[in-house]
C-alpha cells in the first residue's frame, strides 16, 4: 500500500514535496485531480493516479492543462474538492480559462498547484508564476515546508470552499522534488454529494457584477488570512535587519543567519500567504526595524508587493531601506541557494563568511575521476537521434536552406550537438508547428526555405492538432514530423491520448496520431527512423514541391522504453581492422557527429569503441558508418 | 602489351606536396587550420564550379552526389583531404602531370600532348550500332578488358542509382557496350572507382570526361591512402566535351517532354545546328539548345579543357564524318593500346587530315580563350595553379 494513504494521524512520515502535497489533497478529501505532466509538478498527479482506485477518487492525465483546469473545475462546481497541478507554462496554458472562471467562482473546492522551476532547469522558461494571483484576484499560498506543503493544500481547499473561488498554491523545485519529515493528517470519511445546481448558471458575463463579486471573495480571503500562521515570525524581536521571504528562502535563510552567527541581529519573517498580504503582520514588524532583505525564487513579487504596502502605510512606518533584487543585492533572476543567501547577507551585515575556494574544485577533480565529461545528449539509441540525422541530410540534400521550428521536449535537445543543431526554435509546446505553418505560407514573399517541424506524440495532442487544422484552412506548406516515440519521455513515461491505458491503469482507445492527420486531409507517412535511407529519401519527397501541409510520423518506441521491455535488439561492436577512425574517409564520423553516448574515442588505439553498458543496442550507429566497421548482430 | 606499362608512366610527386598546396594557398593567413572540405566547398562548390566528376563523393561520408549536385553534409577537421587535393576545379598543375605521362613538358598548343590524331571506328557492327560515333571507345576498353589489360572498367551507365546517369564498374564487353553513348551530364561517375578499388580490381580502366581525367592524374599523383594508383589506373580514356549538363535538372526537363518514352541515345549534331536529337522509342524529337543552355552546369563554362589533355587516349566525334571519330593518342601507353587494337582487327583508322587537325585546335583555343575571359587567373589551358 502507498504511504500516502496511510490512515495514522500522528504519524511522521518521510515525503517528497510533491508526494506531501498529493496527501493534502487526500486529507482534505480530494474526489477529482488533473494535470498535463511538467516537471517539477509531474508527480503530484503520478502520486494520486497510484491511489486513485483504493481512495475512490478520479484521476487523470489531460490532453493540455487548460483541459485538466476545466476537468477539476467541473468537479469544483458541482460541489467536489478538485485539484489540478501543473508547471509555470501549464498555467499560461490554462489562463484563459482561470481568468473567466475566477469570475464565475465555483460552488466546491479547488485548489490550483503550480510548480515553478527556477532556473529553468527542466523548463523552456523561467517564469514566477505568483503574478497571476494577483491578476486574477485569488489567493496564493507558498509552503516553505514539506509540512507545509501538505497544511497548505488542504486548507487551501477549506479556504475555497469559504470564499467560492480557487486557489493557487505555488510550489518551487526545491520544495517539490526535496524530500523532508511529515505528519499526517487524519483522511475524510465523508465527502460532500457532488451535484450541479442547473438553476445557477455560471457565467463571467456581466463583469460589472462579476468583477465586483470576485473583488468581494477577495477581501474574504484577505480575512480570513490576516492571521495566518503560515506567516511566520523567527529572531529579536527588534532586529537591526529583517529578512522578509517565503518558498526555499525560510529554510535557507535560518541555516545561513546561524552559520553567520547572526542570530541576535538578524530576524526573518517568512511570508506563506503571499498575496493577499497578511497586511498587519507585516506592519507590525516593519516598525521594528530599519533595514529589510528580501529573499525570494525569481521576481521580486514579494518584494514589490511590500514596498506597495509600506507606501500605503508610510505613516506609520519608519524610514526602511529596502534591498533584494531591485537594489541588486540578490541576483534577478534563478533559484535561491545557501550560498547565495550567506553572500547576500554577508554582504549587508558586513560578517562575511570565508568559503574553500577549492572546495568547489577539489570536488569537481573527483566526481571527474567517476563521470567523463559529456555535453547534455539524447540516451543512447534514442530514436530522435535518428530522426534529427535523416531529417539533416534530407534538408542538405534538398539544398533549400529548410528550416526545422521545434519546441519543448526531450527533442529540445535538437538545437545542440546531439541532434546536429537541427532545431532552429525552441518555444512553447506546439509553436513549432504553429510557426512552421506561418513560415510555410510565405511563399508569397519569395521564400523558397522548405518549413518543417517536429514534436513529440504527447505535445502533439496537447497543442499540435489545431495548428494541423489551420494548416490545412490556410494552404499551409510545411511538413509535420511527429517524433512519435510512444511516451511522455522527458516528464517520466505518462501515458498520453495516444496510450492504450490511462492515468488509473485502465484501458482505452489510443488515439492513432496518423489516422487523425490524414483525416484532416493531410498526405501522411509513417516510417522508421531507424531505417535512416527510407526517412532521409522520404523527408526529401515530402518537402520537394508542397502545395498543402503534410505530416511524417518518424515511429520508434522511446530508448529507455524498449531497453526495459526487451532488452537490447542488436549487439553491436566496432572490427578495429575496419575502423580508419581520423582518417580521411572518416574523420571519427561516429564520435565526432553522430556522438552517440554508446560510442567512445579510444585516444590510445585511435579506434572508436562500443560501451557495451551504455549502448541500447538500436544498431544505427552501424548504417552511418562510413567504412562498415561497426557491426550490429541480433542480441 | 605489359599491363604495367599501362598508365602512369612516370614518378609520382610525393604525398606532402599535396600537403604544400594547401598551406600555400593559405599562406599568411590565419586560416590554415580550415578543413579541406571547407576550402572545397567554400572554393568549389558554393561557386557553382563542381562539375559532379564524382571523385569526392566516393571517398567521403561527408559529401555525397544527389541528383546530379555534389552536397556537404557535415563538417569535417581534416586539412589534407582527398576531397579537395582531389578535386579538378580546386586547383589544377599541368606540369608535374605531363610530365609524369607524357615525360615532358605540358604542350600548351590547343589540344595538348599527343603522339598522333587519327580517324577511327569499331570494326564491330553491333558496338556502331549502340555507339555515339565510330564506337571507338567501347571497342578500346572491350578490348582492353578481353585481353586483360585491366580488370575491370568504370564507365558511365545512363540507368544508373535513383534513375539517374552514374558510374558503373563492367568486367565484360558486354558491361561495356551497356553503357556506349554519350549522356551530355556530369553523372559523378568517378564514385565507382572506389567501388573497384574495394572490389581489389588491380588494373582498372576508365572512360571520363576532360574533369575526370584531370582527377583521376590528380589522384595517381598524390595518391593520399598509398592505393598504389600509379598502378591501379591502368588507362585512362578521356572524351571530348565542350559541357555537361546538371543531370537533376537535364533528366527532369527529358521526364517532362517525353513522358515514360524510352530514350535510346543523345545527340548534339555539330553548329549550326544547335540543337539536341532525342531518339525515342517513336523516333527522334528535337529540343533547342538555346532552351537547355541554363541546364549548363557553371563549372562547365569555366573548364578550359575540350579534349581531356591528359588522357592516355581522348576520343570525339569526327565532325563531318558520321560513324567515325577523332581519336587522339597521347601516351606512350595509349599508343600501345591503339596499335593492339588495329592489329587485333578491332579497330580501324585512317589518316586525320591537317585541316581537320587545324579545325579540332581552333575550336580547343576558343574554349580555353572564352574561359580566359570569364576567369582572368586561368590561362594556358588549366586552371590557375596555386603551387
Amino acid at each position: 500500500m502507498s504511504r500516502l494513504i496511510l490512515d495514522e494521524p500522528g504519524k511522521e512520515i518521510l515525503l517528497m514535496g510533491n508526494e506531501a502535497i498529493a496527501r493534502g489533497a487526500l486529507e482534505a478529501g480530494v474526489r477529482v485531480a488533473a494535470a498535463y505532466p511538467g516537471n517539477p509538478s509531474s508527480e503530484i498527479i503520478g502520486n494520486l493516479a497510484q491511489v486513485a482506485k483504493e481512495m475512490g477518487i478520479y484521476v487523470e492525465w489531460s490532453v493540455n492543462e487548460k483541459v485538466a483546469a476545466e476537468v477539476a473545475a467541473a468537479a469544483a462546481v458541482s460541489n467536489m474538492n478538485a485539484l489540478v497541478a501543473m508547471k509555470q507554462n501549464g498555467l499560461n496554458v490554462a489562463c484563459d480559462f482561470l481568468l473567466n472562471l475566477n469570475l464565475t467562482g465555483i460552488r466546491g473546492g479547488l485548489v490550483v498547484i503550480v510548480a515553478d522551476d527556477p532556473s529553468g532547469i527542466s523548463s523552456s522558461n523561467e517564469q514566477d508564476s505568483r503574478s497571476f494571483a494577483k491578476l486574477a484576484d485569488i489567493p496564493l499560498l507558498e509552503p516553505s515546508t514539506f509540512q507545509e506543503a501538505k497544511e497548505m493544500v488542504r486548507e487551501g481547499f477549506e479556504l475555497s470552499r469559504r470564499t467560492g473561488n480557487f486557489v493557487m498554491i505555488r510550489s518551487v523545485t526545491r520544495i517539490s522534488h526535496a524530500r523532508g519529515n511529515v505528519i499526517l493528517g487524519p483522511l475524510p470519511k465523508d465527502f460532500p454529494v457532488p451535484y450541479f445546481d442547473t438553476s445557477k448558471p455560471l457565467c463571467p458575463i456581466p463583469t460589472s457584477i462579476t468583477h465586483v463579486a470576485l473583488h468581494r471573495r477577495f477581501k474574504e480571503a484577505e480575512e480570513i488570512l490576516k492571521d495566518s500562521e503560515f506567516n511566520e515570525y523567527w529572531g529579536p524581536e527588534k532586529p537591526e535587519l529583517l529578512v522578509i521571504t517565503c518558498g526555499s528562502g525560510w529554510l535557507f535563510s535560518k541555516e545561513a543567519i546561524d552559520i553567520l552567527g547572526l542570530c541576535s541581529r538578524v530576524a526573518v519573517l517568512k511570508v506563506g500567504t503571499t498575496w493577499p498580504l497578511p497586511k498587519s503582520f507585516l506592519i507590525k514588524h516593519l516598525q521594528k526595524t530599519r533595514r529589510v532583505l528580501f529573499f525570494e525564487e525569481i521576481d521580486p513579487v514579494l518584494e514589490n508587493n511590500v514596498a506597495e504596502l509600506y507606501a500605503q502605510h508610510n505613516r506609520e512606518l519608519p524610514l526602511i531601506e529596502f534591498m533584494g533584487k531591485n537594489s541588486g543585492i540578490v541576483p534577478g533572476t534563478g533559484e535561491l541557494s545557501p550560498e547565495l543567501i550567506l553572500n547576500a547577507l554577508g554582504k549587508v551585515t558586513g560578517e562575511a563568511v570565508e568559503f574553500d575556494e577549492n572546495q568547489a574544485g577539489q570536488a569537481k577533480d573527483i566526481i571527474e575521476g567517476y563521470a567523463p565529461q559529456r555535453s547534455m545528449a539524447f540516451c543512447a539509441g534514442c530514436p530522435h537521434r535518428a530522426s534529427l540525422w535523416a531529417i539533416k541530410q534530407a534538408l542538405s540534400l534538398d539544398g533549400r536552406n529548410g528550416v526545422l521550428f521545434g519546441d519543448i521536449g526531450c527533442y529540445a535537445l535538437g538545437i545542440l550537438p546531439t541532434g546536429f543543431s537541427q532545431l532552429k526554435t525552441v518555444h512553447a509546446m506546439g509553436s513549432g508547428a504553429g510557426m512552421a505553418c506561418g513560415f510555410g505560407n510565405f511563399h508569397q514573399f519569395g521564400v523558397n526555405q522548405p518549413s518543417l517541424a517536429v514534436c513529440g506524440d504527447s505535445t502533439f495532442f496537447h497543442a499540435v492538432i489545431p495548428v494541423l487544422v489551420n494548416a490545412v484552412h490556410q494552404r499551409s506548406r510545411f511538413l509535420l514530423v511527429v517524433l512519435d516515440n510512444s511516451a511522455t519521455a522527458m516528464t517520466g513515461f505518462q501515458p498520453h491520448p495516444g496510450s492504450p491505458v490511462d492515468a488509473m491503469g485502465q484501458n482505452t482507445s489510443p488515439i492513432v496520431i496518423e489516422d487523425l492527420c490524414k483525416s484532416l486531409g493531410l498526405p501522411t507517412v509513417v516510417m522508421d527512423p531507424f531505417d535512416l535511407d527510407g526517412t532521409i529519401e522520404t523527408v526529401c519527397e515530402m518537402i520537394r514541391e508542397q502545395t498543402g501541409p503534410k505530416a511524417l510520423i518518424l515511429r520508434q518506441e522511446c530508448a529507455l522504453v524498449s531497453g526495459k521491455k526487451q532488452g537490447k535488439k542488436y549487439q553491436v561492436r566496432i572490427d578495429p581492422q575496419r575502423c580508419i577512425g581520423e582518417e580521411c574517409g572518416c574523420d571519427r564520423l561516429c564520435t565526432r557527429v553522430f556522438k552517440c553516448p554508446g560510442l567512445t574515442w579510444d585516444r590510445s588505439e585511435k579506434k572508436s569503441r562500443i560501451e557495451s553498458v551504455i549502448c541500447n543496442g538500436c544498431g544505427v550507429c552501424a548504417d552511418i558508418c562510413p567504412s562498415h566497421a561497426i557491426v550490429k548482430e541480433s542480441a | 602489351m605489359n599491363h604495367r606499362t599501362v598508365g602512369f608512366l612516370a614518378r609520382s610527386l610525393p604525398r606532402r606536396r599535396a600537403r604544400r598546396i594547401i598551406s600555400v594557398e593559405t599562406k599568411g593567413a590565419a586560416v590554415t587550420q580550415t578543413s579541406a572540405l571547407d576550402r572545397l566547398y567554400e572554393k568549389v562548390i558554393a561557386k557553382g564550379l563542381c562539375a559532379a566528376c564524382g571523385a569526392c563523393v566516393g571517398n567521403c561520408p561527408y559529401l555525397v552526389k544527389y541528383k546530379g549536385k555534389t552536397v556537404k553534409l557535415d563538417s569535417c577537421t581534416r586539412s589534407d583531404g582527398k576531397c579537395y587535393v582531389y578535386c579538378p576545379a580546386a586547383y589544377f598543375d599541368p606540369e608535374p602531370i605531363s610530365q609524369a605521362i607524357f615525360n615532358e613538358s605540358y604542350d600548351n598548343n590547343g589540344i595538348g600532348n599527343f603522339a598522333e590524331v587519327k580517324a577511327s571506328r569499331s570494326t564491330f557492327d553491333e558496338i556502331l550500332a549502340v555507339a555515339q560515333g565510330g564506337g571507338t571507345v567501347t571497342s578500346l576498353m572491350g578490348m582492353a578488358l578481353n585481353k586483360g589489360l585491366i580488370d575491370a572498367a568504370v564507365v558511365t551507365s545512363g540507368k544508373g542509382s535513383g534513375g539517374f546517369a552514374g558510374g558503373v564498374v563492367a568486367t565484360t564487353l558486354e558491361g561495356v557496350k551497356g553503357c556506349a553513348g554519350s549522356k551530355f551530364v556530369g553523372a559523378h561517375s568517378l564514385d565507382a572507382l572506389k567501388e573497384a578499388l574495394q572490389s581489389g580490381f588491380t588494373r582498372i580502366g576508365i572512360v571520363g570526361l576532360p574533369c575526370q581525367v584531370r582527377s583521376l592524374r590528380k589522384m595517381q599523383l598524390y595518391d593520399m591512402k598509398d592505393q598504389d594508383l600509379k598502378q591501379r589506373i591502368s588507362l585512362v580514356i578521356g572524351l571530348f566535351c565542350n559541357w555537361s549538363f546538371s543531370v537533376g535538372e537535364f533528366q527532369s526537363l527529358i521526364r517532362t517532354r517525353m513522358g515514360t518514352k524510352e530514350i535510346r541515345k543523345f545527340d548534339v549534331p555539330p553548329p549550326p545546328a544547335n540543337q539536341l536529337r532525342v531518339e525515342t522509342e517513336d523516333g527522334v524529337q528535337i529540343i533547342s539548345l538555346d532552351e537547355l543552355k541554363p541546364l549548363i552546369q557553371d563549372a562547365c563554362r569555366q573548364c578550359p579543357d575540350m579534349t581531356s589533355e591528359f588522357a592516355d587516349v581522348s576520343v570525339g566525334m569526327y565532325e563531318g564524318r558520321p560513324g567515325w571519330n577523332t581519336l587522339i593518342i597521347r601516351s606512350r601507353a595509349g599508343l600501345e593500346l591503339v596499335e593492339m587494337a588495329i592489329q587485333s582487327g578491332v579497330l580501324q583508322t585512317e589518316p586525320f587530315p591537317v585541316e581537320n587537325l587545324t579545325h579540332l585546335r581552333q575550336a580547343s583555343r576558343n574554349k580555353k580563350e572564352r574561359v580566359s575571359r570569364m576567369t582572368p587567373e586561368a590561362s594556358g589551358g588549366h586552371l590557375a595553379c596555386h603551387d
